[in-house]
């Protein structure tokens, strides 16, 4: 089954491989039957009203790839170190939240941000996505551009992320 | 010389009433009262005052009053009455306070009222209202204390409202304990006939030695004269599910509480498996605890909704708090810390039998600080903080007084633990927010906090409270700060640490080393929020000391680092890490920390990218080198049989033994068995397990061992295992002392749930979510057993779709049944339905 949260892309082959159980387990059921799992998600999507959709995905966590289980691991609030920072673009008023641990690339991450930031909801329409940069601000509180270190490093170090004009 | 307030209280002579129920003895009441004096208005508005709160006023300035007559009215129902008066300040303590008001008093033609006493209204100059009308007579009428309120509180009258700088002393005629203990025994005999063989008070004293709840239970049930003293004498108790008994209930029976705990939403909450707006609100305990056991000195509150209206009530209407302990509770904000920081005071009182002229006079003419030496030893004594002055309207000849307790009131919460709480931060600088009189801080947590704190405002609070031992910073505590902490608190017992961040190459980082090293008390550690690598150098100096050390939240240190300071740690009793640590590190734990009983050991990359953390050889290996062991939190990749089946042999002390294998119906990888046989060594080896959590692939089998072996077993949670409702049934007929059982994910249905009903009601509560369960189970469980609350948790798809097409063979999500005597309760949300 595909899960679609909207914040990120489906990421890819880890999740296909994740059968090598010896029994058909209960667990089993819980992946494959739509109307086991649809609903603890779905609630998840159409949170829309209260401002804890988006923060209740990122608490759907996963494990060896790709499947999320609502409350699994059993670990508290507290511990759950957030991978989710906010986007804002210039100019539109409202932001978005995205994972960045669901992504493993700066391509896949710019590829979720052109998704979330379609060229409709803004006006510029002269050289495409070239007019725009990523930036990022860092655990010391600097405005960086994206794409220079590491990727591993950004994740660790990004708190948020703002999209400019050039 | 702070202002002085002075109050009077007239004694009347005593009565002698058999058929009053036993009081409460003079300092409740003289608790009661001082709350109600120092802050009438709050306790007006807030309707805490009981509705009987009648007292006979006399406004007296000092001089000698008498009683002339004392009719048989005057004395019926006069028996809990203190009489209230008000004068105005005089000058100063030992100054002749005797006579040092009376020149003034005796003047103003107060006259004798009905009741024998001479009053003296108050002074104009105080604008006190509503003595206008008797300002022909002079004669005050008896008025209630709470219209005397009123009129204090709506003339500003500071001296009431405000006594945090002063003295109270209150003279109550009351019963002397012992006169009311032997009406208890008097009631007791005849109720007993020959039981009981000791006094009442040789009982108590026996039961003193009884500090857990389930013995002090169990003693009150064997014959209702233990009952009545072991209900009377209960100090501390312990309500572990909110909705199982009323707050009412509770503190009828226990009217000498003083410490409370409750506890409110099921632990599966932790994980977000519980709707945000269940319930467990605190504000109904708190508010009866307000109206019926002011007394209150702890309260500590577990995964409740905790108010900041909540907070301030606690604040204000507890004069005795001292300690607030909020574990994984929500609903507040750092407003409600601020009430808390504010308004905590305490008041300590002092009580003595006897009182005669010379007993005043020598607490006049003693120093303001320090009073002990007089004391009667039969007598408790809190510490007695000065009184202001005095003022007598008694005549040795014409009152009698039992009782004397002096109050004084001073700023006084002794600890404030705050542990994983959700705190909306308002910005409000609470901190600065505890007085600079408060210096009575043992134990400061806010580690849990998100927001800035005024970190001078910390700075002096950590340097006037000499007696703080637990100090714990939250992660916007910077290292600079953290020094000068340090310094102002060289015995700090135990230190969450801040951020930690700190560049080993720095001088500030020099002078944290310096600052460790002067801190020899320092005896647990926790923190380390953004602890880089090598900065653990700095605690090197108190490592050998440490008993527990949380390195939980420190992604960042790494495994080498670790295992060089983990060696010093030969005292370690409890280590909480990240998986970070490894095999390799958890084998040097086990060669050095030979002390160890706990560990956790937490997923440090909860994505689950596959990168193998721990094993179970990290496990085997610190089972084999701390046989101590005997409480295990385990997150990690995979377990095999063979390896619980030698933990068990190494181990046999668990008392809790919780697994966490990350995918969870992983199988033993090495024999792809299920991990039935491991789990099945480690209930059999360890007679005295009390918690199990189980993980990985599971079938019925491991329940079998379970309901077999697990006699002692108190609290199972079960995830993704077993095939059948056998399981379920294995454990509800085998396991005799479970009280928690909660289950998620497994295919158990209505047959398990049906099959043993009569065992919820010796359990405190049961969980199911996702499993079998429809929905004419639950119905049938809650005919037959109308003790038990069955909530069904409906999510909105559900519910939607059981409005349209209620079936009882429709699937429940998630179900909750525990005991109760309360039926249903009555702040159920939409959303759930209890049937």
């Amino acid at each position: 089954m595909e899960l679609e949260l909207g914040l990120a892309l489906p990421s890819s082959d880890l999740m296909m491989e994740k059968s090598t159980f010896c029994k058909k387990r209960r667990f089993d059921e819980v992946l494959d039957e739509n109307t086991v799992t649809l609903p603890l998600f779905m609630q998840r999507e159409e949170d829309s009203d209260s401002d804890r959709g988006f923060e209740r995905s990122s608490e759907e966590l996963n494990f060896g790839g790709g499947r999320v289980i609502v409350g699994w691991p059993p670990v508290k609030l507290s511990r759950r170190r957030t991978s989710c920072v906010k986007v804002n673009m210039e100019g539109i008023a409202i932001g978005r939240k995205v994972d960045l641990s669901l992504h493993d690339s700066y391509q896949a991450l710019f590829l979720t941000l052109y998704t979330m930031f379609p060229k409709k909801q803004h006006e510029e329409e002269d050289g495409g996505y070239n007019s725009y940069k990523v930036t990022y601000e860092d655990e010391e509180g600097d405005w960086m551009l994206v794409g220079d270190v590491p990727w591993e490093a950004f994740i660790k170090s990004a708190k948020r992320l703002k999209i400019i004009t050039c | 010389m702070p202002p002085m307030i002075t109050i009077v209280f007239e004694a009347v002579p005593q009565l002698s009433a058999l058929s009053a129920p036993p009081l409460p003895n003079a300092r409740d009441l003289g608790i009661r009262l001082g709350r109600e004096l120092i802050d009438l208005q709050f306790c007006l508005e807030k309707n805490l005052l009981p509705p009987d709160a009648r007292a006979p006023l006399t406004i007296e300035a000092g001089g000698r009053g008498r009683r002339e007559d004392e009719t048989a009215e005057s004395r019926e129902g006069v028996f809990e009455e203190a009489v209230v008066g008000v004068a105005r300040d005089h000058g100063v303590p030992g100054d002749g306070g005797l006579d040092g008001g009376v020149a003034e008093g005796e003047d103003d033609g107060g006259e004798v009222t009905e009741a024998g006493v001479k009053v003296e209204k108050l002074g104009d100059e105080e604008g006190v209202a509503g003595t206008s009308g008797d300002e022909e007579e002079g004669v005050e009428p008896w008025r209630d204390l709470r219209s005397f309120a009123c009129e204090a509180g709506a003339a500003g009258n500071s001296c009431i409202k405000d006594l945090s700088l002063g003295c109270v002393l209150f003279v109550v005629p009351v019963l002397t304990k012992l006169e009311v203990e032997s009406k208890v025994q008097e009631k007791n005999f005849r109720c007993c006939g020959a039981m009981t063989y000791f006094p009442d008070e040789v009982v108590e004293h026996i039961f003193d030695f009884l500090s857990s709840h389930r013995d002090r239970n169990n003693v009150s049930t064997v014959c209702k004269a233990w009952y009545l003293v072991e209900q009377l004498s209960r100090l501390r108790v312990f309500v572990g599910n909110c909705y199982a008994v009323r707050p009412e209930r509770v503190m009828a029976r226990f009217p000498g509480m003083k410490c409370l705990t409750v506890k409110g939403k099921p632990h599966f909450a932790d994980f977000n498996l519980v709707p945000h707006d269940w319930g467990g609100d605190a504000l109904p305990w708190i508010e009866t605890a307000a109206r019926c056991c002011p007394g209150l000195e702890e309260l500590r509150l577990k995964r409740m909704v905790v108010s900041d209206e909540s907070l301030e009530l606690l604040a204000r209407a507890f004069p005795n708090f001292k300690s607030l302990v909020l574990i994984s509770c929500e609903g507040f904000s750092t407003d409600g810390l601020a009430e808390i920081a504010t308004h905590c005071r305490q008041i300590k009182t002092m009580e003595s039998r006897s009182t005669d002229i010379p007993f005043i006079n020598t607490i006049l003419n003693s120093s303001y600080y320090g009073y002990a030496s007089y004391i009667d030893p039969s007598v408790k004594v809190m510490d007695y903080m000065g009184v202001l002055a005095l003022y007598l309207i008694l005549g040795p000849n014409y009152y009698h007084i039992s009782h004397v307790i002096l109050l004084s009131v001073t700023r006084g919460l002794r600890e404030l633990d705050l542990q994983e709480n959700e705190v909306e931060d308002h910005g409000r600088q609470w901190l600065s927010c505890f007085p600079d009189s408060c210096t009575s801080l043992v134990s400061l947590n806010f580690a849990c906090l998100k927001g800035e704190v005024n970190t001078s405002a910390l700075e002096r609070l950590v340097a006037r409270c000499q007696n703080l031992r637990c100090l714990k910073l939250n992660r916007a505590i910077s290292i600079e700060s953290l020094i000068k902490i340090l310094a102002r608190a060289p015995n700090l017992v135990e230190l969450g640490t801040g951020s930690f961040t700190a560049d080993h190459r720095t001088e500030a980082y020099q002078n944290l080393l310096n600052a460790f090293y002067k801190c020899n008390s320092i005896r647990n550690l926790s923190g380390f929020w953004d602890a880089a690598p090598r900065c653990l150098q700095a605690i090197y100096s108190i490592c050998s000391s440490l008993t527990v050390l949380n390195l939980s939240y420190a992604p960042a240190i790494q495994v080498n680092d670790l295992i060089k300071m983990i060696r010093h740690c030969f005292k370690l009793q409890k280590l909480w890490v990240l998986d970070s640590i490894g095999d390799k590190g958890l084998a040097a734990v086990a060669c050095a920390c030979k002390e160890l009983q706990e560990l956790r050991v937490f997923p440090s990359d909860v994505y689950g990218t596959g990168i193998a953390a721990v094993t179970e050889e990290g496990l085997v290996a610190i089972s084999s080198g701390c046989p101590k062991l005997n409480s295990l939190l385990y997150f990690c990749h995979q377990m095999t049989n063979a390896a619980l089946i030698t933990v068990a042999k190494n181990c046999p002390h668990f008392t809790r033994f919780r697994l966490c294998i990350l995918d969870p119906v992983k199988p033993d990888p090495i024999s792809n068995e299920p991990l039935d046989e491991g789990f099945g060594a480690i209930v059999k080896s360890c007679k005295d397990l009390k918690r199990l959590s189980l993980s990985g692939l599971l079938t019925d089998k491991v329940f079998l061992y379970i309901g077999m072996y697990a006699s002692r077993l108190e609290m199972l949670s079960i995830a993704f295992a077993g095939e059948s409702d056998k399981g379920m049934v294995y454990v509800l007929n085998g396991c005799k002392n479970l009280k928690k059982l909660e289950i998620r994910d497994s295919p158990f249905g209505d047959a398990a749930l049906l099959e043993n009903v009569g065992k919820y009601e010796t359990m405190r509560s049961l969980w199911m979510s996702s499993c079998d369960v429809t929905q004419g189970g639950c119905k049938a469980l809650a005919a037959k057993m109308p003790r038990l609350n069955v909530e069904v948790i409906n999510e909105r798809e559900e519910s939607d779709e059981m409005v349209e097409n209620p079936s009882d063979m429709h699937r429940v999500e998630k179900m909750y049944v525990y005991r109760t005597l309360t039926g249903p309760r009555d702040d159920a949300p939409d959303f759930v339905w209890t049937f």
